[in-house]
């Protein structure tokens, strides 16, 4: 295998500010899509436990919807389709004039995604706390609304952290697709410097640590949430 | 809104997808095959009483689970013509890529299973 070695093209012009300006994108991409996902998965999640048929179904239809089709296809769809569906002026807004067109349709695309599957973790939260509590709650007197924001939440994301790392861990690495749809993040930026300079193995090394690097700072920032919200006896310390 | 839609697109073009659903059936099948075979072995590996050989194997699936799968497929598709020293298609990069990755993944699996059985 004879292959020229040159490490020193990582540190070199253009090619930092590439893998820099790739990693910024990388987590920004993410973060975004996080707290789409979070906020929208904790409804959709919570909408699954509810006692009305219609909200059960709206969110059981929006879970499979979003969970059964490839996040490449779903990336697509939302770049390529979506802005033909809507009326001309809307559709050209977010084709050309919407702010960051690619990285704004990657954030929604992959927040719309991970809230379905965020969404089964909190309805397993939920679930997992059993009738008993909320039944307890309701005979109280407290309307379902107060049973839920005062009984069943505050234990179900406690216990449901140590999934919710792990999906955590996976927007990151998802967010990779974005390059697909132009969003030159970190992995899109190793292929570019391989392309310009054919140091494939430095380039894919630097991504590949810069993804490590990342998923170890989040596990261990999950694991000081982990340690603060246990709730004493009830889980053991998940993700070793 | 709808006036461009043509669906004739699509049927007239079929075969091209169809084409393309058979490689997606037989990337996974492949891939499934040969990512079980792998996982399990790794998986004893990982649960083996001789250090060096769990720590690799522990290694090898947190290295291959931190990756995203695009970055993967983009490493072996450059890295697999350089160790032969011959190009290969992507087929077979791909296909070298998601056995090695989907490994990691199914050694999780089977090592959780073998472990949920109790020792007695």
């Amino acid at each position: 295998m004879n292959y020229n070695w040159d490490w020193g093209v990582l540190f070199r012009e253009p090619y930092l500010d590439w893998l820099v300006s790739g990693f910024g994108w990388t987590v920004a991409v993410s973060l975004t899509a996080w707290v789409l996902a979070f906020s929208l998965g904790s409804i959709i999640g919570i909408m699954r436990t509810t006692n009305s048929g219609v909200l059960r179904g709206i969110a059981t239809g929006y879970v499979e919807f979003f969970r059964n089709i490839p996040l490449l296809v779903q990336m697509f769809l939302w770049y390529f389709v979506f802005p033909e569906l809507l009326p001309h002026d809307a559709g050209m807004w977010v084709k050309r004039e919407m702010p960051m067109p690619q990285f704004t349709t990657a954030a929604v695309c992959l927040g719309l995604y991970t809230a379905s599957r965020v969404a089964e973790q909190v309805r397993a939260g939920i679930q997992s706390i059993g009738q008993g509590q909320r039944n307890a709650g309701l005979a109280m007197g407290l309307t379902p609304a107060q049973v839920y924001r005062y009984v069943l939440l505050p234990v179900s994301y406690r216990i449901i952290v140590p999934p919710l790392t792990s999906e955590f861990l996976t927007i990151f690495k998802n967010s990779s697709v974005a390059l697909t749809i132009g969003v030159l993040e970190t992995t899109a930026q190793a292929r570019q410097i391989e392309e310009y300079t054919f140091q494939g193995f430095e380039a894919f090394t630097a991504a590949t640590i810069l993804y490590i690097f990342v998923t170890s700072i989040v596990m261990l920032l999950m694991r000081v949430v982990e340690g603060r919200v246990r709730i004493p006896g009830m889980i053991s310390l998940g993700a070793k | 809104m709808f006036d461009a839609f043509d669906t004739g697109v699509v049927l007239n073009n079929l075969h091209f997808l169809l084409e393309g659903m058979q490689t997606t059936l037989l990337l996974t099948v492949v891939a499934i095959c040969g990512g079980l075979l792998l996982g399990t072995l790794l998986a004893l590996a990982r649960l083996a009483p001789f250090k060096p050989l769990s720590f690799t194997a522990g290694t090898y699936v947190n290295f291959f689970r931190s990756m995203p799968l695009i970055l993967v497929i983009f490493w072996f598709y450059f890295l697999v013509p350089h160790l032969l020293g011959r190009p290969v298609g992507g087929f077979y990069s791909v296909l070298v890529a998601f056995v090695l990755f989907e490994a990691a993944y199914y050694c999780e699996i089977m090592r959780a299973g073998i472990q949920s059985v109790r020792k007695g």
